[in-house]
């Protein structure tokens, strides 16, 4: 990578503007998309801190009193509280000032806007490190990754660890050259602690990248080369006591108990259960999992030419340093052979490849799909950026001089045309949506790969439901939480009259979401009700999705169980 | 001192003496060679061409139906309806459910039939149909109906569908005790993780241990797949029996059996015994582990060569260690020989 260029007002310009287009996207697709399972449990842990939050705003002394904050901060207390604290600000806005147009909204502002900001930082980092045409198209590129813009819309962490781990590895890449941004890392690493924890792998990849820089400014001084970088680790200063001292600070629940709540918090991490995840046609539910499952998937649900591009910037990055390493005699330093004392390649490189590489370990849990792996995506897009450029400049080799500029031009509409289609048809089923190394959705589903999770796509029936059912009857949720639904209704997109049933058997119409595992569901139902016919198979490129069940049992005689 | 054919930009590098004067376009390929990298724009071209192709070859539901209307319109007893691939199953019941029973969904081979319907998709055929041309084929858009004939089946009796004229009993401390055949209320709870449900109309064997009852349900089995077959969980080292009376005995019997899933999968649980006598001599039995999955074993049922021979069929079904010994078994009277094929 070259060194960083200065930027201008003009480049936070444009940053903000993708900010802003996209989370204006966002909102306008967001009601399409049902609360998936873990949204409604940080809804619920939103509107518990809210009463903190409220009880702190308003003087009230309980505010600070053990009991209260262990009653309120309890709740999902697995997860740090950085972004909860923030859907709590919106709901508790929205609860005063009904300032946005769905209640689900209130709860998933923060998320979206996190991804917003994620576009502009990747534009910046991109048009610093790259230049702007690249960090443009990077930034373009992760925003139009199909399972990206699904999680982009949700009240959770994954989209804000995916900025939060993107800003600190952007103000570690700054530190490196300037003591205003070592101060600032900490802070930031700090707010990416009481994010998400997959945070706590970002010192082990500075380290690492540390030592090669310190080792190769080190050998560019032996040969008599000038100084470029302080080799103390001022940030891993910063780091060390700023960082936790903000993760704590902002985290009520560790203000009592501190250490015995810290373990437990690591120790819910470091052994987390295991769920179900479908494989090529295997359910894995307990280790070892299949190194190859980041890998793979990635292949699978990221645009072609996308990865394409990546892996070409990839290669082309790669070239100087693997030139000099593999030559037979080397006239000048590494840091001059890459031009990049910051070994900026390999910083990306390693942020790229650490959150995959921990996935593929065989005890790491894969239930999470993709989305435990989406703080590597903005530096997939900043390599694809640099494929970009390449493609851009042979394609203006080729044109005439008077034509050259509509070069990238040409290449943005083209190179970005798969992963626009992609994105738009994946919507609102984009945990069901697979590309084309998988042969997209049917293809997937002859694969035998996970055909979703979380029981989102509730929110696709909401309208056979009320088409259907009459006033007063009732439905079984299968995957779908209680949260989820009663917020269909809150959003008035599901008749209020429309129950939840806690039975199969007394419930009027049954659910089964179709993952592999949630077959015994399908068998449960048609063992109640004596028939295998569902009444509504949803389906998304002709792969079924959700099946609906009505109990064949009279109306008003299905209330009472055993 | 360098490598012969070195990268541009370290090429750059050696030769301004810093790679800091490299500015964009001198560290270009020649242009022949550019035009590598325009595969990249061809190849978006062609996932978005791909995309589109796969969409427009997705059947539409109006194609499933009518399929599904020339088979209920020929359809006989004992056809068989399928689809492939499996993952449209859901479909095939939506538009062809009324015609499959729970048996039929649950089957564990197609001995039962004398036709096999198949809706198919994608070129995709059923893993159990036979090896060689359909007897007939159709196609409806993107629809195949394909239908083979399977020759005169050889069930002459098929145990679970007739367990409710079976006597259920349970030894308990030596003595023999009847389950009597209830009609409950409906089941409460379902959802992952709870197994088989149990139906409304069961023979209940103790009532402190609720999942010691006999009665037809589908189970999930290892391979996540539903079984029709009756659920016998054990009580321990002494047997629960079900007994069918004077029933054909034909000349051999296909007995299936396994456990549900999630108490399978973890290859934890004991070993569960299932005995098959026939006038009170055993003619088979299957010790069932955890990791076997939906077992099989085939006995022969007579000794004397008259085929109308009747009799009485018990199985009895024991654990060591009965915790989360879901065991469910299906099992069919059959004629003809146990290794000739239909196929």
């Amino acid at each position: 990578m070259r060194r960083d260029r200065e930027l201008t007002i003009r480049d936070h310009a444009v940053g903000a503007a993708l900010m802003l287009i996209y989370l204006a996207l966002l909102i306008a697709t967001a009601p399409d998309l049902g609360m998936s399972r873990d949204e409604s449990f940080y809804a619920i842990a939103a509107e518990s801190y809210a009463e903190w939050f409220d009880a702190l705003v308003c003087g009230r002394d309980e505010a600070f009193y053990k009991e209260f904050i262990d009653r309120v901060w309890r709740v999902n207390h697995e997860h740090p509280p950085l972004f909860k604290s923030l859907f709590s600000f919106s709901y508790l806005a929205h609860r005063a000032w009904g300032v946005f147009s769905h209640d689900s909204l209130s709860y998933r502002f923060f998320g979206m806007l996190s991804a917003g900001l994620l576009l502009w930082l990747i534009y910046i980092f991109g048009a610093r490190s790259i230049g702007r045409s690249a960090g443009l198209f990077a930034s373009l590129g992760f925003a139009l990754m199909p399972r990206l813009f699904y999680h982009a819309h949700l009240a959770a962490f994954d989209v804000p660890i995916a900025l939060m781990t993107t800003l600190v590895i952007y103000a570690y890449w700054r530190a490196l050259t300037s003591l205003a941004w070592t101060l600032l890392l900490g802070v930031i690493f700090g707010m990416a602690l009481a994010t998400k924890h997959n945070s706590w792998v970002l010192p082990a990849i500075f380290a690492i990248h540390f030592s090669w820089v310190t080792v190769v400014e080190l050998r560019a001084r032996k040969n008599g080369e000038g100084k470029s970088l302080g080799l103390v680790p001022y940030w891993l200063i910063s780091m060390l006591f700023i960082g936790p001292a903000i993760f704590i600070g902002s985290w009520p629940w560790l203000w009592t108990d501190t250490w015995p709540r810290i373990v437990e918090y690591v120790a819910f991490h470091a052994h987390h259960v295991y769920y179900n995840m479908a494989y090529f046609g295997v359910n894995y539910f307990r280790p070892p999992f299949p190194i190859s499952y980041p890998w793979v998937m990635t292949l699978f649900t990221v645009p072609l030419a996308t990865l394409m591009l990546c892996v070409a910037g990839l290669a082309l990055k790669l070239r100087p340093l693997l030139s000099y390493l593999f030559a037979r005699k080397r006239a000048f330093s590494v840091r001059d052979a890459t031009g990049d004392p910051r070994q900026t390649t390999l910083l990306f490189i390693g942020s790229m490849l650490a959150p995959l590489v921990l996935i593929a370990l065989p005890s790491t849990p894969i239930f999470g799909g993709t989305k435990h792996w989406l703080t590597a995506y903005p530096f997939v897009a900043l390599f694809a950026g640099v494929g970009f450029d390449r493609v851009s400049e042979a394609l203006a080799n080729r044109l005439p001089k008077k034509n050259a500029l509509a070069a990238p031009l040409i290449c943005l509409a083209l190179l970005l045309a798969p992963a626009v289609v992609e994105t738009e048809h994946s919507h609102p089923f984009a945990l069901s949506h697979y590309g084309f190394a998988a042969g997209f959705v049917p293809g997937s589903a002859d694969l035998g790969m996970n055909r979703q999770y979380w029981g989102y796509t509730t929110g696709s029936l909401v309208d056979f439901f009320n088409r259907r059912l009459h006033p007063g009857e009732s439905v079984w949720l299968c995957d779908t939480t209680y949260k989820a639904w009663q917020m269909l209704s809150r959003d008035g997109r599901l008749k209020h009259t429309i129950r939840a049933a806690p039975d199969i058997a007394t419930a009027d119409y049954a659910m089964v979401h179709h993952e592999q595992h949630f077959a015994e569901v399908d068998f449960q139902i048609w063992t109640v009700y004596g028939t295998v016919q569902p009444v509504y198979v949803l389906t998304y490129d002709g792969v079924p999705i959700i099946s609906v069940y009505e109990n064949p049992k009279p109306r008003g005689r299905r209330s009472k169980t055993r | 001192m360098l490598d012969e054919s070195p990268p541009t930009e370290y090429a750059c590098a050696v030769v301004t003496g810093s790679s800091d004067k490299c500015e964009r376009g001198q560290n270009d390929s020649p242009p022949r060679r550019s035009v590598y990298w325009l595969l990249i724009l061809a190849f978006a071209l062609v996932e978005v061409i791909a995309h589109a192709v796969t969409r427009s070859r997705v059947p539409t539901i109006e194609q499933w139906r009518d399929a599904a209307a020339h088979v209920r319109a020929n359809r006989r007893e004992r056809d068989a309806i399928k689809v492939a691939p499996a993952w449209a199953d859901p479909i095939l019941r939506w538009v062809l459910g009324d015609r499959i029973s729970l048996a039929d969904a649950g089957a564990s081979d197609l001995d039962a039939y004398q036709r096999l319907w198949t809706l198919a998709i994608r070129g995709a055929r059923p893993a159990d149909a036979p090896r060689r041309e359909p007897d007939f084929s159709r196609r409806y858009g993107r629809v195949e109906l394909l239908r083979w004939d399977l020759g005169q089946s050889e069930v002459l009796y098929d145990l679970v569908k007739e367990v409710k004229s079976a006597e259920v009993t349970m030894v308990r401390r030596g003595s023999r005790e009847v389950c009597p055949l209830l009609s409950l209320l409906p089941a409460s709870g379902g959802g992952l993780g709870q197994g088989v449900l149990p139906p409304r109309e069961l023979f209940a064997c103790d009532s402190p241990r609720p999942w010691l009852w006999v009665a037809p349900v589908v189970m999930e089995n290892m391979s996540l797949e539903p079984r029709y077959c009756v659920w016998q969980h054990p009580a321990g080292k002494e047997p629960i029996r079900v007994s069918y009376r004077d029933v054909p005995l034909g000349e051999w019997m296909r007995f299936y059996g396994g456990l549900y899933y999630e108490h399978e999968r973890d290859l934890k649980g004991g070993p569960v015994k299932a005995v098959i006598r026939i006038d009170g001599k055993q003619i088979a039995e299957m010790i069932h582990r955890d990791g076997d999955g939906w077992k099989a074993l085939s006995a022969p049922t007579r000794e004397s060569t008259d085929p109308r021979k009747r009799g009485e069929i018990t199985i009895e079904v024991t654990a060591p260690r009965p915790h989360e010994r879901s065991f469910c078994w299906a099992a069919s009277v059959r004629r003809g020989s146990q290794t000739r094929g239909r196929r």
